[in-house]
This record gives structure tokens, C-alpha cells and sequence, in this order.
């Protein structure tokens, strides 16, 4: 095959010679494609994955906010549902699941870091840049899921009051616990709000810890769970139910808003890296409080229920049979630690959904604006209206964990397709540095362990609901 | 490093909330009844109210503090004449023999409280048997209105109809807020948040 004739001509040159050299036996427009390629990466900027953050010693932690806002987030009626459920079963042994499963919601979320930090576009752009499709999809799925997450939430902060007062109705304690956060959140700044969470963790965490001590905590058993065990032949479906608890679609899409709201960015690649590291200590932190907050949930299942070979039902199961074992104090304890739970969860689906609605219809992410505070308006009058049907939690949360892995699985797909693709730059795949390597690790085990828990959960679950037989 | 003012204050709040909430809790209304039969002691612990349609369970603790094995067993009587206001499974009575020094735990569980009968307080009893002699712990139940929907696909397809109609809602909302087509298009993060 003849070459083309700019080739030939450039050759003659000192510095295209030894281009041409390198790319001898490439056909075609081999030199010139090489000098694209090499101006390309010269304006990318240093290889992927090269790059050393600036060390952040005891400022670290003045990154905990969102973070916090984070496992407030995770931390709800699931997940004290599916930890009563897993301690009832087998005692603190399944402990352990928390912490894997908690590296693959890392890698989710530093996934939807990083295509924020590369191009400094909102997460909803990953669907809308692979087809409109999916932008109808996520808003369905937005608008569905934080409708019945923050019910269910409102639902158990209502069956709280109801433990202390059986007199006061459902729709009267609901309704008042969803008021109180939208007025909250309507007079509020971001900055209150990730206070606020704060502040709720470390107070769930400390109640439910209260409560646990006075029901009993057996150490030695949570160390023995922190290591990966098969305890028994149900162990999965409960491995795969925390998957679907832990895994959250909308915890990997609303880190980036919170990174939007505290004007986390950069344009220069070290700046963009130096924020990434800032930003993986703070969801490490939010993902570790998950783990740390189901050491008690397991611990007063196994010593209360488990003795009596009880299934919790409803996460009301435990609260009710904590006192006369474990004392009233234990009881309220609990009940406060649920409250916080659902109370924090409940904002947090709402703000995770006005957020995400936001960025579909190129609204500002901005929690002090009026599109903002329509939107929560809006998700109080359904949330509040579910209230009357009292239905049982159970049936919700199935509902709800099905439905959400349903939607997890293409959430997960598309995050792949669009963070492989080479217009990542510095945060693209690459195999060249050791940080690259377990990048590439994570992101497989996650995706892989969304895939698994959709199938899984989703659509086994929804078949074993509508037809049982 | 010590926290802002705004930090400080919103944690001295919170706690002072949490305080006043454990401080105005009244009790978790829960039976709680020890007592001795022969040579067994027992506790029961049940919840004293409950939701219709929805489960109780009712605990029994069993210690043989005598010197010699001992049988003992506990009956559940539902309340004579409205036992169809309950739908209960399990074994009427729990019987076990225990050595010395033994502790049983039994539970008579997923006692479910019917809906489509007047809410009232149930008067339920715990009959404890050992070594022929018996003891009898009035447990009294009071049921509350429970969910406005049955149990299985109604409570599945209820909430999912009104979030679907709220979907239409948000959009006509979002759409006017935001201009046609805007959804179809990609947004910048930063400069878009902080052009307002």
C-alpha cells in the first residue's frame, strides 16, 4: 500500500524521523495519528493515576460533613430492619458482610466522584449523555423511590411515638416528624444540614450503643464475625438483602451534589486529586458509621430475640421486647436511636431526590433555592397522604429493596460504560500504577456485586411476590 | 480542633432535645410478671398493646431452682368467645422438662390481632403448670387500628400507584420551573449552582 504523500514528506525532518522510526510498520496515517495521540496526552496532563494528594493530617477532619449526611442517609429503617433480622438469625456472625459490602460502595461512589471531578458536569449527565432513554428512567425512579423511602421513614418515626404513646395515631406522629423536616430544610442553608447530621449520627450511634450495653454485647463474638463466614444455609438471602440496604443507588449519585453545594472543584489535575482524597475520607467515614452502627443492632437481636427463636417483623419487634429484658432505659434508647435513624434517612431521601430531579431538568443544585423548596413541598404531600394506608413496614420494605434493585443494576451499568471510556483522563482505567490496579479492582467487584444483587433481589423478589407459588 | 460556634450550638440543641424526649417518655407498655410454680421460676414479658392486622409475641423464661428435674408447661388462652378475633398458629402450650439449674426460654409467637372487629382491650391468660400446682397471669392486650389496606399485593401496589401519579405531578411542576426541553440536556455542575 502506498503512503500517503504527507507522511513521506515529513519524514526527511530530525524530529519526525524518529517518530516515524518508532511507528515503522504501521500502515497508513500511523505518524500522524501518533503525533494526535501524543498531543492529546500532553494536554491531559500527567499519566493516570500518578499523582501523590497533599497529606491532610488533622484537617481531615473537617470533611466528615457530607460524609455524615452520607450515613444518615444509609443509616434507616433497612438497615435496622435487615440488621435485627441478620442478628435474630445468626447472632453477630454476618458482621463481617457490612465491611465488604461497604468497599463496593466506596468504589460506586468514587466512580461518580470522579466523572464529576473530570468533567465537572452532574451526575444525571452520565445518562443523559448515553441516551434520553434513561433520563425518563431516572426520573421515575427518582421520584418513585424518594416517595416511598422518606414514607417509610416518616412511617417508623410515627410508630416510634406510637411505642411511648399507643394513643397518639400513626398519621398525626408521621405527618408532624415530615413537617418538622421540611420546614427545616425549607428555612435552612446546607451548611445547618450537614451540622445536623452530624450531630444525628453521633447520637444514634451512642443510643443504640446504650441500648446494646444494657441488652448485653458479647465481644468476642463481634470479633469472630469480622471475619467472612457461611453461618448458615440462609445466610445469603440475608447477605443479599444488606447488599441491596448497603448498595444504594442514590448514595452513589448524591455525593456529587454535596461536593456541587460546598463548591468542591478544580480544573488542574493535582487540585482534582487532591479533592478526590478529601472526598474519599469523607464517604469512607459515612460507609465505616453503617458498619459500626450494626454492631449494636446485631447484638441486641442476638441477645433478645434470638434466645427465643423470634423472626422481627417489623423493626418495632425489638424495641417492644427490649424493656422487660433489658430494662425501660434500654427500650428508650433503642426507640431514640430508631427515631434519629428514620428522622435523618427520611430527610435524606428527600434531599437525595430534590437533587437529583434538579439536575435532570438543569435546575441550580443549590439547597436554598425555589426550585429546592418546591420539590420538597412536593414529596411532603405524597410521603404524608401514604401515611393513612398504615400499611405494614415489611411489605414496603420489599416493595422498595426490589424496586431499588431493579433500578441499581443499570445505574451501575452505565457509571461503567461512561468511567472506562478513554475521554476520563487522568481518572481513566489504567493498569500502569499500583492505585490504578485496585481502582480497576473495586469498580469490577462493585459493579459485578450490583449486577448480582439486582438479579438477585430484584427480580427474584418481585417474582416471589406476585406469584408465590 | 474545636468545633465552630454553629457546630456547638447545633450539637448543645440537639442534646438538650434528646434529654427533654427521654425525660417526657412515659413507659414501652410492656407486661412483665415473675413468679414461682413448684419448683420452676418463671417471667413473662409481652407487649401490652398492639396494631390490627398486625403480630404479638409473648415471652416465657423458665428456671428450675429446685433440686430435682422438674416438667413444667404454659398455656395460652385466648379470650373465651373472640378467639376468631385472632389468628394464632402456634401450639396452645409450651411444655418442657428442665434439669436443675436449667433455664428454657419458649415464645408463643405471631400472635396477629384481626381487623373488621371493634378495638377494645382483650383480656388473654397464661396458665403456668408444674408439679401440680398452677398459676395464672392475666395478660391484657389492647389493639389499635392497624393498616387501611390488606396484607399482600394491595400494600405493594398502593404506594407505587400514588408515587406513579406524583411522577406527573413533578413533571408539570419541574417543566414549568425549568423551560421545555431542559431535561434533554447536559448541565455544567459548578458554574450552573453558582450562576444564581
Amino acid at each position: 500500500m502506498d503512503k500517503p504523500p504527507v507522511a513521506r514528506r515529513r519524514s526527511w525532518h530530525p524530529r519526525c524521523k524518529g517518530i516515524a522510526a518508532r511507528c515503522k510498520g504501521t500502515k497508513g496515517t500511523g505518524i500522524l495519528r501518533d503525533l494526535e495521540t501524543r498531543a492529546a496526552e500532553q494536554q491531559a496532563g500527567p499519566k493516570p493515576w500518578s499523582l501523590r494528594p497533599a497529606p491532610l493530617g488533622l484537617r481531615a477532619l473537617t470533611a466528615l460533613g457530607a460524609g455524615s449526611l452520607i450515613a444518615s442517609f444509609y443509616i434507616g429503617t433497612g438497615d435496622v430492619t435487615i440488621g435485627t433480622n441478620m442478628g435474630a438469625a445468626f447472632g453477630l456472625r454476618l458482621w463481617w458482610t457490612y465491611f465488604v459490602l461497604g468497599v463496593a460502595g466506596c468504589a460506586l461512589i468514587d466512580m461518580s466522584v470522579r466523572y464529576y471531578l473530570r468533567f465537572g458536569k452532574t451526575p444525571m449527565s452520565i445518562f443523559k449523555d448515553v441516551h434520553p432513554a434513561f433520563t425518563i428512567y431516572m426520573f421515575l425512579a427518582v421520584v418513585i423511590c424518594a416517595t416511598i423511602g422518606s414514607y417509610n421513614q416518616w412511617s417508623a418515626c410515627a410508630m416510634v411515638v406510637t411505642g411511648f404513646f399507643p394513643g397518639v395515631p400513626l398519621e398525626a406522629g408521621g405527618s408532624l416528624a415530615a413537617l418538622v423536616a421540611l420546614l427545616f430544610l425549607i428555612t435552612g442553608a446546607y451548611k445547618r444540614l450537614e451540622r445536623v447530621c452530624v450531630f444525628g449520627l453521633v447520637a444514634l450511634i451512642l443510643c443504640f450503643f446504650g441500648s446494646a450495653l444494657l441488652a448485653g454485647i458479647s465481644w468476642k463474638e463481634a470479633a469472630r464475625g469480622l471475619v467472612p463466614n457461611a453461618p448458615g444455609p440462609e445466610w445469603s438471602k440475608h447477605f443479599a438483602s444488606n447488599a441491596g440496604s448497603i448498595i444504594n443507588a442514590w448514595l452513589i449519585l448524591i455525593y456529587p451534589y454535596t461536593m456541587i453545594e460546598r463548591g468542591w472543584f478544580a480544573k488542574d489535575p493535582q487540585g482534582k486529586v487532591n479533592i478526590l482524597h478529601r472526598a474519599r475520607i469523607d464517604f469512607t467515614w459515612g460507609i465505616l458509621a453503617a458498619g459500626v452502627v450494626a454492631l449494636p443492632l446485631l447484638a441486641t437481636a442476638a441477645t433478645v430475640l434470638r434466645p427465643f427463636g423470634i423472626a422481627p417483623r417489623h423493626y418495632m419487634d425489638l424495641s417492644i421486647l427490649l424493656e422487660p429484658l433489658a430494662g425501660s432505659w434500654s427500650t428508650y434508647l433503642f426507640l431514640a436511636g430508631l427515631f434519629l435513624a428514620a428522622w435523618t434517612a427520611g430527610v435524606g431521601w428527600w434531599i437525595c431526590g430534590c437533587y437529583a430531579l434538579l439536575d435532570i431538568f438543569n435546575l441550580p443544585i443549590k439547597l436554598d433555592s425555589r426550585p429546592m423548596r418546591v420539590c420538597l413541598a412536593l414529596f411532603f404531600i405524597p410521603s404524608s397522604l401514604l401515611l393513612v394506608l398504615r400499611i405494614n413496614p415489611v411489605y414496603q420494605m420489599l416493595l422498595f429493596s426490589a424496586f431499588l434493585s431493579l433500578v441499581f443494576p443499570v445505574i451501575g451499568i452505565v457509571l461503567l460504560y461512561r468511567i472506562t471510556r478513554r475521554d476520563m483522563g487522568y481518572f481513566r482505567w489504567s493498569l500502569r500504577t499500583p492505585q490504578g490496579v485496585v481502582i480497576v479492582i473495586a469498580d469490577v467487584f462493585a459493579i459485578a456485586l450490583s449486577i448480582y444483587v439486582g438479579v438477585w433481589l430484584g427480580w427474584a423478589k418481585l417474582g416471589t411476590l406476585f406469584f408465590p407459588q | 480542633m474545636a468545633p465552630s460556634n454553629g457546630t456547638a450550638q447545633t450539637l448543645w440543641r440537639g442534646l438538650g432535645a434528646c434529654a427533654l424526649y427521654l425525660a417526657a417518655a412515659g413507659s414501652a407498655h410492656a407486661l412483665e410478671e415473675t413468679g414461682r410454680v413448684g419448683g420452676i421460676e418463671f417471667a413473662v414479658y409481652a407487649p401490652d398493646w398492639t396494631w390490627q392486622k398486625r403480630d404479638a409475641n409473648v415471652l416465657v423464661v423458665l428456671e428450675n431452682t429446685g433440686r430435682g428435674a422438674a416438667d413444667a408447661a404454659v398455656k395460652l388462652s385466648l379470650p373465651a368467645g373472640k378467639e376468631h378475633h385472632f389468628a394464632y398458629a402456634g401450639p396452645e402450650t409450651l411444655a418442657a422438662t428442665l434439669e436443675p439449674g436449667e433455664i428454657v426460654r419458649k415464645a408463643f409467637t405471631q400472635i396477629r390481632a384481626l381487623s373488621g372487629v371493634p378495638r377494645q382491650t382483650y383480656s388473654l391468660e397464661l396458665t403456668f403448670e408444674s408439679d401440680g400446682t398452677r398459676v395464672v397471669v392475666p395478660y391484657s392486650l389492647r389493639t389499635i387500628r392497624g393498616a387501611a389496606v390488606g396484607v399482600g399485593t394491595w400494600a405493594i401496589v398502593f404506594p407505587v400507584v400514588i408515587a406513579g401519579v406524583w411522577c406527573l405531578v413533578f413533571f408539570i411542576a419541574l417543566r414549568l420551573l425549568a423551560g421545555p426541553g431542559a431535561w434533554l440536556r447536559t448541565g455544567k455542575a459548578i458554574e450552573e449552582a453558582h450562576a444564581e
